[in-house]
């Protein structure tokens, strides 16, 4: 009951993006993936997604090669919210997020669609945009309308016992502080509630260390490090993967971890 | 908690749904009117009553007062003229807006992917070279031979295009319009070295011919039609898929949409149905781009509205636009594709200033 990529090698036109890269999702855990521009983090999420299918190695999901799955079944198991999404026809945020109930919509009743609906944008903070036209919505407005789509899908059908999979791309890019908690908040939450198995992309080394169970780092298409946090985020590996001095300090009121960068 | 902050936003989509399909039901209403009126507007002049009367009189409702040569005018000459413009707006107003959809590209129209300039080409080549190249061809399909080369010119054309456009099985829709354009672009070079060829008589059935008319309508059109009408169906079957198609490829397929399958549907049939109706009533602008855009204006961007409103504002359009090419030069008649242009052209342009209008809000 897991997504599983095993030695995966991703070559385009005779680049190599990946390079043995063997990662595996965790039902209930939310796998933070960090690493400087360029490591190959969009591209992994390309595989995991089904998007790029990888030169060498292999990627299942309950031990079945994804590329064998059905697009429509493999839907229903996991969502992706993308990094940017361009809409010029004027749909509403609402219709925008229903988009994420299409997989379920003729396998349960109109009124679970609409209240899954409901609830990832409660979750998301987009009510109040609810009826406004997509395309008039700013950046980080957008994002969050399509992290709701993403979240309604991965909610699925009630009774649902197999594990979802929700894959972020950069989901705080563009987004304000507040949101950017508000964001990860609810992907851990429904990773903890609905033992979904979470991926998302982050730069902020302190949201990933306060949001994630476990870290993986890319650098140069190879994955250097994965495992528990605060195992995996060591400040000298941090370092000398982003090129810059990175101390890690323990804040004494919330006595969380606290990253400070300098050149 | 979660019912009571749903219960308002659900009774408002209910509406929502149900004001599409009010819509729907007026824009068919509009329809069967402007048919009835149609059909009695013309050199011989028959009420819309005397017309609705007339058909009654089939199913033993009432008695037709018409004259014999009225018969003979709505009967013979009208009627399936307007079928074939009813079948053909539709066909158009659809493919434009799969279109669109498929291209995610608002500006889209069936000419994009090659159909109307694979057909011209063919045409010409059947008028101009006709009797020294194709008498083979001339020979097997006799009074079929225009039609025929239309169609299949207007899906080799787009053929040609879709292959171009294909690298390592995927197909790359913004290659797609790109070589779209490449390939018009040649094909019209093509044309105009043909029509450059051309004699005065040649020259006149193909200005008449490219610039559209259902005067043609009959039993050559039989064939074209039910392509039409098949492929149309088709086409409304896609409207949910392509409106995941609208935010995105990788998106869709994230959703669960066999993308290059609906893109492959999409694409052939959108093809059909403008090949078929170039093929039975020559190249008639501005529908495809129009009706599409129309729908979104009055009934929102869901595909589950847009693509039957575009059919039905399509064969609205053209019916209206029939109408007016019959009797504004009477006794002859204007090119139908010269009335859907004159009108189309400026009712773009307000809908482009509309549009800028609302930007810099």
């Amino acid at each position: 009951m897991t997504l599983k990529a095993t030695a995966i090698d991703i070559e385009i036109s005779s680049v190599k993006l990946l390079q043995n890269v063997s990662i595996e999702l965790t039902p209930g855990k939310l796998l933070g993936v960090l690493g400087p521009n360029g490591a190959g983090k969009s591209t992994l999420l390309k595989v995991l997604s089904g998007d790029l299918t990888p030169t060498n190695g292999t990627i299942t999901l309950d031990d079945i090669p994804l590329h064998k799955w059905a697009s429509i079944e493999l839907a229903k198991r996991r969502a992706v919210m993308p990094q940017a999404s361009q809409l010029a026809f004027p749909f509403s945020a609402r219709d925008v997020v229903s988009m994420g109930r299409w997989p379920f919509e003729k396998l349960c009743t109109p009124f679970i669609n609409r209240l899954a609906v409901e609830k990832a944008m409660s979750l998301a903070d987009i009510k109040h945009l609810a009826d406004r036209p997509y395309p008039v919505l700013s950046g980080g407005e957008k994002q969050r309308v399509q992290l709701a789509r993403a979240l309604t899908q991965s909610i699925g059908l009630t009774g649902d016992t197999e594990t979802k999979f929700l894959l972020l791309d950069e989901p705080t890019a563009g987004l304000d502080i507040a949101h950017q908690h508000a964001v990860l908040a609810a992907a851990k939450k429904q990773c903890k509630e609905r033992n979904t198995a979470g991926l998302a992309i982050l730069h902020d080394l302190n949201q990933a260390a306060q949001y994630c169970d476990s870290i993986a780092i890319i650098s140069n298409g190879t994955l250097i490090s994965n495992g528990p946090t605060l195992e995996v985020m060591e400040p000298e590996l941090l370092s000398d993967i982003f090129s810059c001095s990175i101390s890690r300090s323990i804040d004494s009121a919330s006595s969380t971890p606290v990253f400070i960068s300098t050149i | 908690m979660a019912q009571t902050l749903t219960a308002a936003p659900i009774r408002r989509q209910q509406t929502n749904l149900k004001k599409s399909y009010y819509i729907l039901g007026g824009l068919f209403l509009l329809l069967i009117l402007s048919s009835i009126i149609s059909l009695g507007i013309g050199g011989v002049a028959i009420s819309p009553l005397s017309n609705l009367e007339h058909f009654a009189a089939y199913i033993g409702l009432s008695e037709s007062k018409l004259e014999l040569h009225q018969v003979l005018v709505i009967e013979s000459i009208r009627l399936p003229r307007i079928i074939l413009g009813l079948v053909i707006g539709a066909s158009l107003g659809l493919s434009g807006a799969v279109l669109q959809s498929l291209f995610r590209n608002p500006l889209a129209d069936p000419g994009l992917i090659g159909v109307s300039s694979g057909a011209a080409l063919a045409v010409v080549s059947i008028i101009v070279l006709g009797d020294t190249f194709f008498a083979a061809f001339l020979e097997l399909t006799r009074n079929f031979a225009l039609p025929v080369a239309a169609f299949i010119g207007s899906l080799l054309t787009t053929a040609l295009i879709y292959q171009l456009s294909r690298r390592d099985g995927l197909t790359d829709v913004a290659m797609m319009v790109l070589m779209g354009i490449a390939v018009n672009a040649i094909v019209g070079s093509l044309i105009g070295l043909l029509t450059y060829l051309a004699d005065d008589t040649e020259l006149r059935s193909l200005t008449f011919w490219s610039m559209g008319s259902l005067a043609g309508a009959g039993q050559t059109t039989w064939p074209s039609i039910s392509v039409m009408i098949i492929a149309s169906l088709f086409l409304l079957k896609l409207s949910s898929p392509l409106n995941l198609f609208l935010l995105g490829e990788a998106e869709a397929h994230h959703l669960g949409i066999p993308t290059e399958r609906v893109k492959q549907q999409a694409a052939i049939a959108a093809a059909c149905a403008t090949g078929a109706a170039v093929a039975a009533a020559g190249m008639i602008g501005f529908i495809g781009l129009i009706a599409p855009h129309l729908s979104r204006l009055i009934g929102g961007a869901d595909n589950r509205f847009v693509l039957p409103a575009a059919a039905l504002i399509g064969a609205n359009l053209i019916v209206i636009a029939d109408t007016i090419a019959r009797i504004i030069v009477l006794p002859a008649e204007l090119p139908i594709g010269l009335v859907t242009s004159f009108i189309g052209g400026p009712f773009f342009f307000a809908l482009l200033f509309r549009e800028f209008k609302k930007r810099r809000m």
